[in-house]
């Protein structure tokens, strides 16, 4: 689960109906009871293609999960939200929506068309995979599946005649399947060039230490809780959402069509994605209008998590377990050779242990900095617990060039967050100053990193809130077991995971480049920066607007005390809550 | 196991009891107070009501000093950073940690040192311009640290026995674990200078989510022989042991399982309400058996809970140890057996107060328990001899509820001594405690054990209690 958003959470004490602003502004008088058990059922989400399903009483009020992000006044509400908007329910309705759009070409002049065109509700289905709903998916097929065997039956339920297709109005499929390894190894390159400052380093690179910022639970908990941190965040945007924004903006370019006719899902081991996908710092509003966020065409649709590819499957009345591991259907090229080559290149790069399980930024700065420094080496010292280590890269002379760091679970995040606050005036007159912060004196600042990898989920993402747990039904039947598992079971489970995470293909020989930036971990740094150049030059859009993003602290009224004094709030929640004092 | 007699400290057989109320701490604050916490070995108590926090002296029962200006809402609980390392006779550093509504814990620092130091120098200072007037009384107390994180009020706070951690919780539902990772023993001999300069630096060890319910109390279970004994679980986990009590009518036991992770150990589920408070059992009990726990709560009863105690054949046989365990990922018998503790309800005490039960106070001197709660009335409870683990709690339960209940003084091995009604008039009394008097009327100061209840009318009262 995500330690700072989990579907458990649903049941909060402050209901939405007491903590959200929004519905107050466009509910009837009539306010929902705010001792209703669901606070799900409290109001409606409407969002396109979802059917708004008969409600008793009060007319729907409309949220959008983006006036949940601009609002802090509740965290855990917000996920009520966002679970009934993105849902694999969703993904049904739009693709019953209308006949999907048809890739034609290339014709005799090279180019590609699309048919269907004229049903204005039709759409070009393309789903992005993580490797972390791959290595979850396998795990609960378990025998021996490995990650690839579960990609190719995750591109069967997608493609495949026995998929999705099999069912629904107009037995549709997706049009591509791609993964998300794809865009992460370009913002490792992003990521690390913004950190050791390479050559296509942001204009406006963030303050030092650097913090990931590819964590969506994170980014929202900081933008709503520590606003103080933001400036550190990488400006860099996630796999999902480059992946989202590179096949928006070619797919858009290339066809001429608009890019709200290609609907974008993306597979993910976190509840939290969703959140991201909700973003208007990641709509078109950014790379086609006028650069600022805003209400645009989302870069990603729809976000569902590796538990609800199960219940997708489901819904069609399909098995998932059932589906064949075989070479999935050929799919149209994609309109461009050398995205094309990129999106689709054979094999794929192994998943080194030492990276961990949510995607290695650090490691591959890491890696980076030692390959530019021949002789260098990468020490480790293990934190106080398994989710802090602090790395060291020491140069040949023994001098310690860049110190990093991993912290990862919302406990570790919160000693992070208090080094990197400003000490506050004492509230007390004539005191020193408090704060989280460390007295000067003494050892000194604590934080001498140079970069941070910062994940909200104990174990990494791996461990998302959207995996499937060692206790959900579908694990627990099959594997047989009796009792309902615990802890240790979990963390039993978690390690099968984590083994089909790390046992991706054969290590990728690849397409080496002879230029001056060696290969770092796999990758091939300058390749990557060929890619970006060419995705900015076919779209005419600028790699900062491309490939970039930014954070901005969420502030609001809610939670604040107004007039009431401590005494009547504390009235009116006891009556609500029950709770009292 | 079946027939323990209770410690031979305990009087055997029933006896009589009186408290009779002694005059109030002074001054009366006026406001509701919610509790009060006497220091570990100073005569000294914490009273927290609204923003702040009074300290009373016990041997003069009056105002000894004040910690206020560091809360923006009612300061809720309170805890005395335990002595640590060596103690010097003549402390000069009191360290307190208030817990308060406005989300924050904070860390309060009291130096007779320094005060001293302060002192001189305006003394010297005199002599020239003066613009410190204000600073006098008020800042004996220093608040040198906010500890925040907590998203709602902070309920109650509570320290470990070696002071190493700090458990907070919240109606955020959460517990927080913070490692006090300063200066390691500031009351040790270390140099002056360098106790200055010693560092308030705390860090989160864990956030503890799974209580459904805003968290009500949380209580470290106290450094005595049988948290150590033999009759304590494997040596799986460390020694501290936490337990917390909320609004979703349980009670969790929480332990480190040696890499730096809290685990919850036990959930003890019986009561029918929500959980006010829990306690330990302070006093060594025979063989050196583990301490067992006090729950009560919104369903007016308190619950006495014990560790099962291992029988002989799960130390042999491992797969027994979780009962039927199908598991099939390979783990070894030896890992899996215990994780989890077993605690039972072994009794069930006297029935007594008509409304919520807010505290219950264990003697580490006697083993009698005091009860307080929102009807006003005070009672005392003893536990009786040879039926310590004899009666099922569910047989207890039927006999009360049968039974009348005024008459039914005895339950589950304890009967109540004696009880005051309206022990603060009408006003519900919010918390309770055993501590030791050092007052001029007692006849064996430091030494003679007194009560003391703290209630919604702002008084703070002792109370004598002679048993025959």
């Amino acid at each position: 689960m995500s330690a700072i958003l989990s579907v458990d959470d649903l049941n909060d004490f402050i209901s939405p109906g007491v903590a959200c602003i929004k519905p107050i502004e466009t509910l009837p008088t009539a306010a929902p009871a705010a001792s209703d058990a669901n606070p799900s059922n409290e109001f409606e989400v409407i969002l396109d293609g979802q059917q708004p399903e008969a409600k008793s009483n009060a007319p729907p009020a409309e949220i959008s999960l983006t006036d949940c992000l601009a609002c802090s006044g509740c965290v855990t509400s917000a996920e009520a939200v966002l679970v009934s908007l993105q849902s694999h329910n969703e993904v049904l309705n739009m693709l019953d929506s209308a006949p999907a759009l048809k890739l034609v070409g290339p014709g005799a002049d090279g180019k590609y068309s699309v048919e269907g065109l004229e049903n204005s509700d039709g759409k070009l289905y393309v789903a992005s995979v993580s490797p972390q709903s791959r290595a979850s998916l396998a795990a609960a097929c378990g025998n021996g599946v490995t990650e690839q065997q579960a990609s190719r039956m995750i591109e069967q339920l997608f493609l495949g005649e026995q998929g999705l297709a099999r069912g629904g109005k107009w037995g549709n499929k997706f049009t591509w399947v791609v993964d998300t390894n794809t865009a992460r190894e370009t913002t490792l390159v992003l990521g690390s060039d913004e950190v050791l400052g390479g050559s296509i380093a942001p204009s406006d690179r963030a303050a030092t230490p650097v913090l990931t910022a590819s964590c969506p639970g994170w980014v929202c908990y900081a933008e709503k809780t520590h606003p103080y941190v933001l400036p550190h965040l990488s400006r860099v945007k996630s796999p999902q959402a480059l992946m989202g924004t590179l096949l928006k903006t070619s797919l858009s370019r290339i066809l001429n069509i608009s890019p709200d006719r290609i609907w974008h899902l993306a597979v993910m081991p976190c509840f939290d994605k969703k959140l991201e996908a909700s973003r208007e710092e990641l709509t078109d509003a950014v790379w086609a209008g006028d650069g600022k966020p805003g209400r645009g065409v989302r870069d990603v649709d729809c976000v569902i998590t590796s538990k609800e590819i199960l219940m997708l499957a489901a819904s069609r009345g399909l098995d998932f377990f059932g589906l064949p591991a075989s070479a999935p259907p050929q799919t149209p090229r994609f309109p461009d050779p050398s995205i094309h080559d990129f999106l689709f290149r054979p094999g794929h790069r192994q998943q080194s242990r030492e990276a961990g399980t949510s995607g290695g930024n650090m490691h591959f700065i890491l890696r980076h900095l030692q390959a530019k420094n021949p002789g260098s080496q990468i020490q480790t010292v293990p934190g106080r617990n398994a989710d802090v280590v602090e790395y060291k890269v020491v140069a040949k002379s023994g001098e310690v060039m860049f110190k990093a760091a991993r912290y990862y679970g919302f406990r570790n995040i919160q000693n992070l967050v208090r080094k990197l606050k400003p000490a506050k005036a004492s509230r007390m007159p004539g005191g020193k100053p408090f704060g989280s912060a460390k007295r000067p004196a003494g050892k000194g600042n604590g934080l001498d990193y140079g970069y941070v990898e910062v994940m909200a989920c104990p174990g990494g993402c791996t461990n998302g809130g959207g995996q499937i747990k060692v206790d959900d039904p579908v694990v627990v039947d099959r594997k047989g077991l009796a009792v309902k598992p615990g802890p240790l079971e979990q963390k039993e489970w978690q390690k099968e995971v984590d083994e089909a995470y790390f046992s991706g293909g054969e290590p990728d020989s690849g397409a080496q480049d002879d230029s001056s930036d060696p290969d770092v971990d796999g990758i091939s740094p300058s390749h990557i920066r060929n890619v970006l150049t060419h995705w900015s030059t076919l779209t005419g859009i600028k790699l900062e607007r491309l490939a970039y993003t930014s954070y901005r602290e969420v502030v609001s009224d809610v939670g604040k005390e107004k007039k009431m004094t401590d005494t009547e709030r504390v009235v009116q929640l006891a009556g609500k809550i029950g709770g009292g004092w | 196991m079946a027939t323990e007699t209770s410690t031979p400290t305990t009087p055997a057989t029933a006896t009589t009891a009186e408290i009779t109320p002694l005059p109030p701490f002074s001054p009366d604050l006026y406001q509701r107070a919610w509790a009060s916490i006497p220091h570990p070995s100073l005569p000294l108590i914490a009273t927290c009501h609204a923003h702040s926090v009074t300290v009373f002296s016990l041997s003069t029962l009056s105002k000894h000093s004040v910690l206020t200006g560091g809360h923006t809402r009612s300061v809720r609980s309170a805890a005395w950073q335990p002595p640590r390392g060596k103690v010097s006779k003549e402390t000069k550093r009191l360290r307190l940690v208030t817990g308060s509504f406005d989300t924050t814990a904070g860390v309060w620092t009291w130096d007779q040192g320094r005060r001293e130091e302060r002192l001189e120098r305006e003394v010297r200072m005199q002599s020239g311009e003066d613009n410190k007037e204000e600073e006098e009384e008020e800042d004996e107390w220093e608040l040198t640290l906010v500890l925040e994180g907590h998203e709602n009020e902070v309920k109650s706070v509570n320290y470990s026995p070696s002071g190493q951690y700090l458990a907070t919780c919240s109606r955020d539902k959460s517990v927080w674990i913070w490692e006090d990772v300063g200066n390691p023993n500031p009351s040790s001999e270390a140099k002056k200078e360098e106790e200055d300069e010693d560092e308030d630096e705390w860090e989160t060890v864990a956030v503890l989510q799974e209580h459904d319910g805003d968290v009500k109390a949380v209580a470290w279970c106290p450094d005595v022989p049988g948290r150590k004994g033999k009759y304590a679980p494997p040596k799986r986990y460390g020694d501290d042991v936490l337990a917390s009590a909320s609004y979703d009518n349980t009670v969790r036991l929480w332990r480190e399982d040696g890499d730096g992770e809290w685990v919850c150990v036990a959930v003890l589920e019986g009561h029918e309400g929500t959980v006010w408070g829990v306690a330990w059992e302070g006093r060594q009990r025979e063989k050196d058996k583990f301490p067992r726990l006090l729950s009560w709560g919104a369903d007016e009863v308190v619950r006495v809970w014990s560790l099962k105690e291992p029988e002989e054949e799960e130390h042999e046989e491992g797969a027994a140890g979780s009962g039927n365990n199908p598991w099939g990922f390979g783990v070894p018998n030896t890992m899996r057996r215990s994780l989890k503790e077993e605690w039972e309800c072994t009794a069930v005490l006297p029935k007594v107060h008509k409304g919520d039960i807010y505290s219950v106070a264990w003697s580490t001197e006697t083993g009698l328990l005091a009860s307080v709660g929102s009807d006003s009335v005070l009672a005392l409870y003893q536990e009786t001899a040879n039926t310590t683990t004899t009666t099922t709690p569910e047989k207890t339960e039927e006999e009360q509820t049968n039974g009348d209940a005024p008459t039914t003084t005895t339950a589950g091995g304890w009967k109540v001594l004696t009880t005051v009604k309206s022990a603060h008039g009408p006003f519900e009394i919010n918390h309770i405690t055993w501590c030791k008097r050092y007052d001029a009327g007692s006849e064996r100061k430091g030494e003679e054990e007194m009560l003391v209840t703290t209630g919604d009318d702002g008084v703070v009262r002792p109370w004598q209690v002679r048993i025959q």
